[in-house]
C-alpha cells in the first residue's frame, strides 16, 4: 500500500522586509466543502449540519473554530481546520449525510488560501480589487466573490486589518505574485505557511 | 550667466539654501529645492527651450503648468528616457538630465529651420496633399523627410525600467483641483463626514490663490491655505492626492487617475493609475490664459500673463527685467501691478479695450507705468528672443516699445474637460467670451472658475455650495458654513480679442503643432465648414497639450473666416486624457512574465524536476515534452509515443474542465446539453459527449461520469471549461431554473493523471487499494470512486491514446505524491512521463478530434459523428442542426491525410485543393486543421476537412500553403490511423 503526502501550494522560502506594514502566508489544513443545498431543502440542510447558515450572498459567519460564507443562494462554502478530512473523507461522509438534500463538493484542494494581514492589507487588496473594500462597507465578516488582475478570487474580511483569500490552486504563484508586487511599498514579507 | 539672475533676492517658496545640480542638452546648470525645470532654466537666463514641430522655430516657455506647449524636454537617458515632458511639470532633483527635442543638430543651430523659410508651402493640409501626387514619392521621398523633420520627443525602444502601479479607490465626492473652490468643497464634505478624495495636478495644493496676493478673512492667503490644509489632512475621511491628475471622465461616476510618486523611493511605483468610483465629483480645475495671435506671438520672452505671476511668486523667478504686458482683460492688469509691487519696471501696459477706471489702472498709472487702451501689438520683435513690440493705436498709429519679455493675457478659458469627456457640449459665452461646461448632470458639478465664476469670493461660495448640495444628496448632513471674506478685487472684464488686425503666416494659434491664423483661414477658405473637419485639417489640438491654450482661439478665429457666430461653429469633442498618461501606468504592472495570470497544474513543480518542457497553451503553463539529454521535441515525444504503445506512460491532465452535477434532474439536464443519448448511462459507467450550440455546432466533447442516478461529474475539454460551466449556468439559472440539478466547477480540486498503454492496468493496480481493475470489474468505460493510499479518488478507464488507458483523479496537492508512486511502481515496466506533444500525436493517429477541429464551424456531421446524435431527443441544437446548409453533403468532412512522398512534411492551416489546381476559391475543397509525425507509421500524418470527403478515399489532393508556396500532394485516408477496430483500446 502507498502512501500519498500532501504538498502545501505555495513552497517559496520566507521573506522579511524592514518596517513591513503587510504579511502573507498560506493556510495550511484546511478543510473546505461547498455545499449547494436542492431548492426547498435549506432548513433541513441547516438540520442536518446542526448549524444557522448566512442567507445573504457576500457574508460569512464564524461557527466554532470554522466559517461558513454564502456564495450564491442555496450555495455555502464551509472552512474549517481539519487535515484528516482534506484526504477526501469528509466530503464523502457529509455527501452520504446530506443524500436527497445538497450536493456536497470538496474543494479543499482546489483553492489556495491566503491570510493577509497588517495595516497595510486593505490598501493592497484595493490596488486589484474593484469592490469597496472601507471598513463601513466591507467590514469582518464580510465576504465577495470578485477578482484580482483576471484571477477568481473570493475575499473574506476576518478581521479589521486581516483578509483570507481564496483563489484558484492553479492561480496561487500568480496571485501570490501580485501580492507581493502591490505590497511592495508597504514592505510586505512571505510568511511561513501555517494554520 | 549666474543661476540666480533671473531670481529676485527675496519672496518665492523655494529653498535657498538647498542648491541642485541639473544639466539640460549636455550644459550643467543650478536650481533650488521648489523649482520647476522650468523656473530653474529661466532663473539662469535661458530663454530657448525647444524648437516647433512643423518649422523649427525657436520657442521658449509660454505657461507655468499643464498649458506649456512650447517647452517639452526629454528627461533621463537611456532606457528611462521621458519623452515630451512639459517643463513646467518637472520638478528640479539633484541630478537630473533634461534634453531638447526636434532640434538637428542642436538647439541654437537647428539646420532644419529653413522650413521656416519654406513656410508657406507648410500649410493647412500639406501633409494630406502629399498624398496626392505623385504616389511613388510619398513612401520614397515625403514620408522620410516629413518623418524626419516633425515629431516630438523619441521612445528609447529599450524596456521601461520604470515601475507603475493601480489602486482603485471609492469615495462619496471627489474633488478634483485643490484651489480656492476645491478646497472650500472637500472642507465641506470633509466636515461633513463624507469621504472625500482631493485631487490636484501640482505639488502643493491652492491653485490660482498661490500666484496671486490675495487675502483672506484679513491675512494673507498663504495663511489661509495653511490652515485649511492642515485641518483636511486631520480629517481621516478625506484622502489628498497631490501630483494626481484626474485625467478622465467615465460613464457611473467612474475617474481616471495619474499620480506621480517620489522617484528617490525604491519600494515606490514611479506613477500610479488610480481608477476612482466616486458617488458625485466636484470639478475645480480652474481656468487656463489664453494667448492672442499676433505677427511673432511664438518667439522665446513671450509669455502668458499668469505664468509670470506664477514664477514670481512661487520661484521669485522673472523672466525679464522690462516686459510689456498686451491684455484683453482686467487680469493683465492684476499682473503688471504684482510684477511692479516686485520691483519690475513694467514697460506698459497695452490694452485693446476702452479706458476704464479701476483700482488697479490708478496703481499702475500712479506707479509711472504707461496705459495704453484702444491698443494692440502688432508684432513681436526680435531674433533670438524679443526685444521689442510693434504698437498699434485705433487710429493705426504703430510705436514701437523696448521690452525683454512680452507678456500676454487673451483672457480665460474654464478647464472643462472633464466636464465634456462624457459628450455634454460646451455653451458659448458672450460676456465672458469663451466656452463654459454643459449644464451639470448630477454626477459631476463645475465649481469657481472651471464654471466661469473666476472671483476668488466666488470660487469660496461655489466650491461650499456644491459640497452642501452634494452631501445632503448622499446622505450627510452638511451645514453651509460662514465663507470666508475676501478682500477687493476688480471684477473680469474682457474686450474679446483673438487674433490682432492683420496677423497671418506668422502668428501662432496652436503653437505645439504650429498652426496658425493663416492656416486656420486657409481651412476656411478650402471649404472645410465642420470644425471637426478643420480641426484634423490643421491639426489644431491635436497635438500632446490638446491645445489648451489654442483650441478657443482657433476656433473664434475659424467662426470668424466662416463668418458665423463662435457659438455656432461650438467646440470639437473633449476626449480623455486630459494631459498624457504614460501607456506603462495604464498597463501597470501587466507586463512581462506577469502580462496575464499564469495557471499551472498541480504537477508543475514535480514535472519541472523531471524535465519537462513546458508551453502555453491559453493561460496554463503545460508539460509539452520530457527530453533526455540530447533529445530534441521530436526526438523526446517519438520516444514518449513508443513507451506508451509498448508498455505504460502517464501524462498530467489535471487542467480538463470537470463538472460535478447532482439533483433528481441532473440527467435530464445532461440529456438536454449532449446531442448523445443519456438516459442509458448506468451508475459505474463513463460515456463520450458531444454538445452542441443553439446553431448546431459543436461547442465541446468529453466524458460523462455516473457514479450514482443522481450523481455525475463531466469533463470538459481545458479550452472550453469556462465557457461549458458558463453554458451550463445559462441554462439551468434561465431557460430551466424548475429542474433540479446542483452543480459547481471541480476543476482545480481533482488533479489527473492519465495512464496509458497495454502495462497501464498493472502498474495503476499496484497504487490502487481500490477498486480492482481488472478486465470483468473494470472494463472499457468503467468509472469507480475509490482510494490510493488512504485518500479518496475517481478512475476511470477511458482513452485518449488509443491504448488500454485510465484517467485517474487525486485531490490535488495528493498529485506529485501520486506521481512519484506510479513512476516508481512502473519502474521495471519502463514508465514514462510524456507531454502534450506526444498525446496530441497519438490523438490524432486514432483520429480523435481536439481544438483545432473542434473550432466552432464544425457539426457532428463534419466530425464523422453524425450517427452519435439521437434524432429524437430534444437537446440544445437539435432545432438547427438540419439547416440546408449544415447538411449540404458538399460539406468538409473529416479525413485522414497522408502526404504521397512520405518525406515531406504538412502543415496545419492548409488549404487543400484538386491536384495541381489553382488556389482559387473555386477549387476550395477544405483544409489541413492538425499534423503529426507518427512513429507507428514512420511519416507524416494529419487530420483535415475535405469536401466529399468519404468519395475520395484514396484519391489524392493539394495541400498548399500559399504563405510559405508550399504545395504537397496527399492521399485520403481514414482519420483513424491507428487500430481502427478499438482492440488495443478494449485489451
Amino acid at each position: 500500500m502507498v502512501e500519498l503526502r500532501e504538498r502545501p501550494v505555495i513552497l517559496r522560502p520566507a521573506t522579511t522586509a524592514e518596517g513591513s506594514r503587510c504579511r502573507v502566508a498560506e493556510r495550511l489544513g484546511l478543510c473546505l466543502t461547498q455545499v449547494i443545498a436542492r431548492p426547498g431543502q435549506e432548513r433541513e440542510l441547516a438540520r442536518i449540519l446542526g448549524q444557522k447558515l448566512p442567507e445573504r450572498p457576500g457574508t460569512a459567519m464564524t461557527i466554532g473554530d470554522g466559517t461558513v460564507m454564502a456564495l450564491r443562494p442555496r450555495d455555502w462554502l464551509l472552512v474549517r481546520h481539519d487535515p484528516v478530512g482534506r484526504r477526501g473523507g469528509l466530503a464523502v461522509d457529509l455527501r452520504r449525510r446530506l443524500d436527497g438534500v445538497a450536493l456536497v463538493i470538496d474543494q479543499s484542494h482546489g483553492r489556495v488560501v491566503l491570510r493577509l494581514e497588517g495595516a497595510a492589507s486593505r490598501s493592497v487588496l484595493q490596488k486589484g480589487i474593484d469592490i469597496d473594500l472601507h471598513p463601513d462597507q466591507f467590514g469582518p465578516g464580510a465576504a465577495a466573490q470578485t477578482g484580482i488582475a483576471g484571477m477568481a478570487v473570493l475575499v473574506h474580511a476576518v478581521a479589521d486589518e486581516a483578509f483570507d483569500l481564496y483563489g484558484n490552486r492553479s492561480f496561487a504563484e500568480s496571485l501570490l505574485d501580485w501580492l507581493l508586487e502591490a505590497g511592495r511599498e508597504w514592505g510586505i514579507v512571505l510568511e511561513a505557511s501555517g494554520t | 550667466m549666474s543661476p540666480d539672475a533671473f531670481r529676485l533676492r527675496t519672496g518665492g517658496r523655494i529653498d535657498r539654501t538647498s542648491r541642485l545640480a541639473f544639466t539640460f542638452d549636455g550644459r550643467r546648470y543650478k536650481g533650488l529645492a521648489g523649482d520647476t525645470l522650468a523656473s530653474a532654466l529661466l532663473a539662469n537666463g535661458v530663454k530657448l527651450f525647444g524648437r516647433s514641430f512643423k518649422h523649427h522655430r525657436r520657442r521658449g516657455i509660454m505657461g507655468f503648468g499643464v498649458e506649456e506647449p512650447n517647452a517639452l524636454v526629454t528627461i533621463g537617458n537611456g532606457a528611462a528616457a521621458e519623452p515630451n515632458t512639459r517643463a513646467t511639470m518637472v520638478e528640479l532633483a539633484e541630478g537630473l538630465e533634461a534634453t531638447s527635442q526636434n532640434r538637428w543638430p542642436t538647439l541654437s543651430l537647428d539646420l532644419q529651420a529653413v522650413n521656416g523659410l519654406a513656410g508657406r508651402f507648410l500649410g493647412a493640409g500639406f501633409y494630406y496633399k502629399t498624398f496626392k501626387w505623385p504616389p511613388a514619392a510619398w513612401t520614397g521621398l515625403y514620408e522620410k523627410v516629413i518623418r524626419h523633420a516633425a515629431g516630438l520627443g523619441r521612445a528609447s525602444h529599450a524596456a521601461d525600467p520604470d515601475r507603475y502601479d493601480k489602486s482603485f479607490a471609492f469615495c462619496d465626492v471627489l474633488v478634483v483641483g485643490g484651489g480656492p473652490a476645491g478646497l472650500m468643497a472637500a472642507l465641506v464634505a470633509g466636515r461633513a463626514g463624507a469621504r472625500v478624495t482631493l485631487a490636484d495636478e501640482m505639488p502643493a495644493l491652492g491653485g490660482r490663490l498661490r500666484h496671486e496676493d490675495r487675502r483672506i478673512d484679513g491675512r494673507g492667503a498663504m495663511l489661509w491655505l495653511g490652515e485649511i490644509e492642515r485641518e483636511l489632512a486631520a480629517l481621516a475621511n478625506v484622502t489628498l492626492l497631490r501630483r494626481t491628475t484626474v485625467f478622465g471622465a467615465y460613464d457611473h461616476g467612474t475617474f481616471g487617475a495619474v499620480e506621480q510618486l517620489a522617484s528617490d523611493d525604491g519600494r515606490l511605483p514611479r506613477q500610479r493609475f488610480w481608477q476612482i468610483s466616486a458617488g458625485a465629483a466636484v470639478l475645480a480645475t480652474g481656468a487656463i490664459e489664453r494667448s492672442i495671435a499676433f505677427a511673432g506671438n511664438d518667439l522665446p520672452g513671450v509669455m502668458l500673463a499668469s505664468a509670470a505671476q506664477g514664477y514670481l511668486f512661487e520661484h521669485a523667478v522673472v523672466a525679464g527685467w522690462r516686459p510689456v504686458v498686451f491684455t484683453t482683460n482686467s487680469s493683465g492688469y492684476a499682473t503688471a501691478l504684482d510684477l511692479v509691487r516686485a520691483g519690475i519696471a513694467v514697460q506698459a501696459v497695452i490694452d485693446n479695450g476702452p479706458v476704464v477706471d479701476s483700482a488697479t489702472a490708478r496703481a499702475l498709472h500712479e506707479a509711472g507705468v504707461p496705459l495704453f487702451r484702444h491698443a494692440v501689438v502688432e508684432r513681436a520683435v526680435g531674433g533670438r528672443a524679443v526685444t521689442g513690440v510693434v504698437m498699434r493705436d485705433e487710429l493705426g498709429g504703430r510705436r514701437e516699445l523696448e521690452c525683454d519679455q512680452l507678456l500676454v493675457s487673451g483672457g480665460w478659458n474654464p478647464t472643462l474637460h472633464l466636464a465634456a469627456h462624457r459628450g455634454g457640449r460646451p455653451r458659448w459665452d458672450d460676456q465672458l467670451a469663451t466656452f463654459l461646461p454643459p449644464p451639470a448632470d448630477g454626477e459631476l458639478l463645475p465649481v469657481g472658475a472651471a464654471a466661469g465664476r473666476f472671483a476668488l469670493e466666488d470660487c469660496l461660495a461655489d466650491g461650499a455650495m456644491a459640497a452642501v448640495d452634494l452631501c445632503r444628496r448622499l446622505g450627510h448632513a452638511a451645514r453651509t458654513p460662514t465663507l470666508p471674506g475676501t478682500d477687493e478685487a476688480e471684477p473680469y472684464r474682457i474686450t474679446p480679442l483673438f487674433a490682432v488686425e492683420g496677423a497671418g503666416a506668422k502668428a501662432f494659434v496652436d503653437l505645439q503643432n504650429d498652426v496658425t491664423v493663416a492656416d486656420l483661414r486657409q481651412a476656411a477658405a478650402e471649404g472645410y465648414r465642420s470644425i471637426e473637419h478643420a480641426k484634423r485639417y490643421t491639426t489644431l489640438g491635436m497635438a500632446t497639450d490638446q491645445g489648451k491654450t489654442a483650441n478657443v482661439t482657433g476656433l473664434a478665429i475659424l467662426a470668424e473666416a466662416l463668418a458665423r457666430p463662435v457659438a455656432e461653429v461650438g467646440t470639437t469633442g473633449f476626449r480623455p486624457p486630459y494631459t498624457p498618461v504614460a501607456i506603462g501606468a495604464l498597463a501597470h504592472h501587466h507586463r512581462g512574465p506577469h502580462f496575464a495570470p499564469v495557471r499551472r497544474t498541480p504537477l508543475h513543480a514535480a514535472q519541472v524536476v523531471l524535465g519537462a518542457v513546458f508551453f502555453e497553451t491559453g493561460l496554463w503553463l503545460r508539460a509539452r515534452y520530457v527530453p533526455r539529454p540530447g533529445e530534441d521535441m521530436a526526438a523526446a515525444s517519438r520516444r514518449e509515443v513508443q513507451a506508451v504503445r509498448a508498455g505504460v506512460g502517464v501524462v498530467d491532465v489535471s487542467p480538463l474542465g470537470k463538472i460535478e452535477l447532482a439533483g433528481s434532474d441532473a440527467r435530464a439536464f445532461l440529456e438536454r446539453l449532449y446531442c448523445n443519448g443519456m438516459a442509458t448511462l448506468r451508475p459505474g459507467r463513463a460515456r463520450y459527449g458531444l454538445m452542441l450550440r443553439e446553431d448546431g455546432m459543436v461547442l465541446d466533447d468529453g466524458t460523462i461520469w455516473c457514479f450514482g442516478s443522481g450523481h455525475f461529474m463531466v469533463t470538459t475539454t481545458t479550452a472550453n471549461a469556462a465557457a461549458v460551466l458558463s453554458h451550463m449556468e445559462l441554462h439551468h439559472q434561465h431557460f430551466w431554473p424548475e429542474l433540479d440539478v446542483q452543480f459547481a466547477s471541480v476543476s482545480e480540486q481533482w488533479a489527473g493523471l492519465a495512464v496509458a498503454g497495454p502495462r497501464s492496468r498493472e502498474v495503476l493496480q499496484r497504487v490502487v487499494d481500490e477498486p480492482a481493475l481488472d478486465d470483468a470489474s473494470f472494463p472499457f468505460m468503467a468509472v469507480a470512486e475509490g482510494r490510493i493510499g488512504g485518500v479518496v479518488c475517481r478512475i476511470a478507464r477511458i482513452s485518449f491514446s488509443g491504448e488500454r488507458a485510465f484517467e485517474v483523479f487525486v485531490p490535488a496537492g495528493h498529485a506529485e505524491a501520486l506521481l512519484d508512486c506510479l513512476l516508481e511502481a512502473g519502474a521495471t515496466d519502463g514508465i514514462t512521463l510524456y507531454g502534450l506533444e506526444a498525446m496530441g500525436t497519438m490523438r490524432i493517429e486514432k483520429g480523435h478530434v481536439a481544438g483545432a477541429e473542434l473550432d466552432g464551424r464544425t457539426t457532428p456531421r463534419d466530425l464523422g459523428l453524425e450517427r452519435m446524435q439521437i434524432r429524437k431527443k430534444p437537446h440544445i441544437g437539435a432545432a438547427l442542426r438540419d439547416r440546408p446548409g449544415l447538411t449540404d453533403p458538399a460539406r468538409p468532412m473529416l479525413v485522414g491525410l497522408v502526404p504521397v512522398d512520405r518525406s515531406e512534411r504538412l502543415r496545419a492551416g492548409a488549404l487543400l485543393v484538386p491536384e495541381g489546381a489553382e488556389v482559387v476559391q473555386a477549387n476550395d475543397l477544405g483544409r489541413v486543421t492538425s499534423i503529426a509525425w507518427s512513429p507507428g507509421l514512420g511519416h507524416p500524418i494529419a487530420l483535415g476537412f475535405l469536401a466529399h470527403g468519404t468519395e475520395r478515399l484514396g484519391q489524392r489532393v493539394d495541400a498548399v500553403f500559399p504563405l510559405y508556396r508550399e504545395r504537397v500532394t496527399v492521399e485520403v485516408r481514414q482519420s483513424c490511423f491507428v487500430d481502427p477496430e478499438g482492440e488495443r483500446l478494449r485489451g
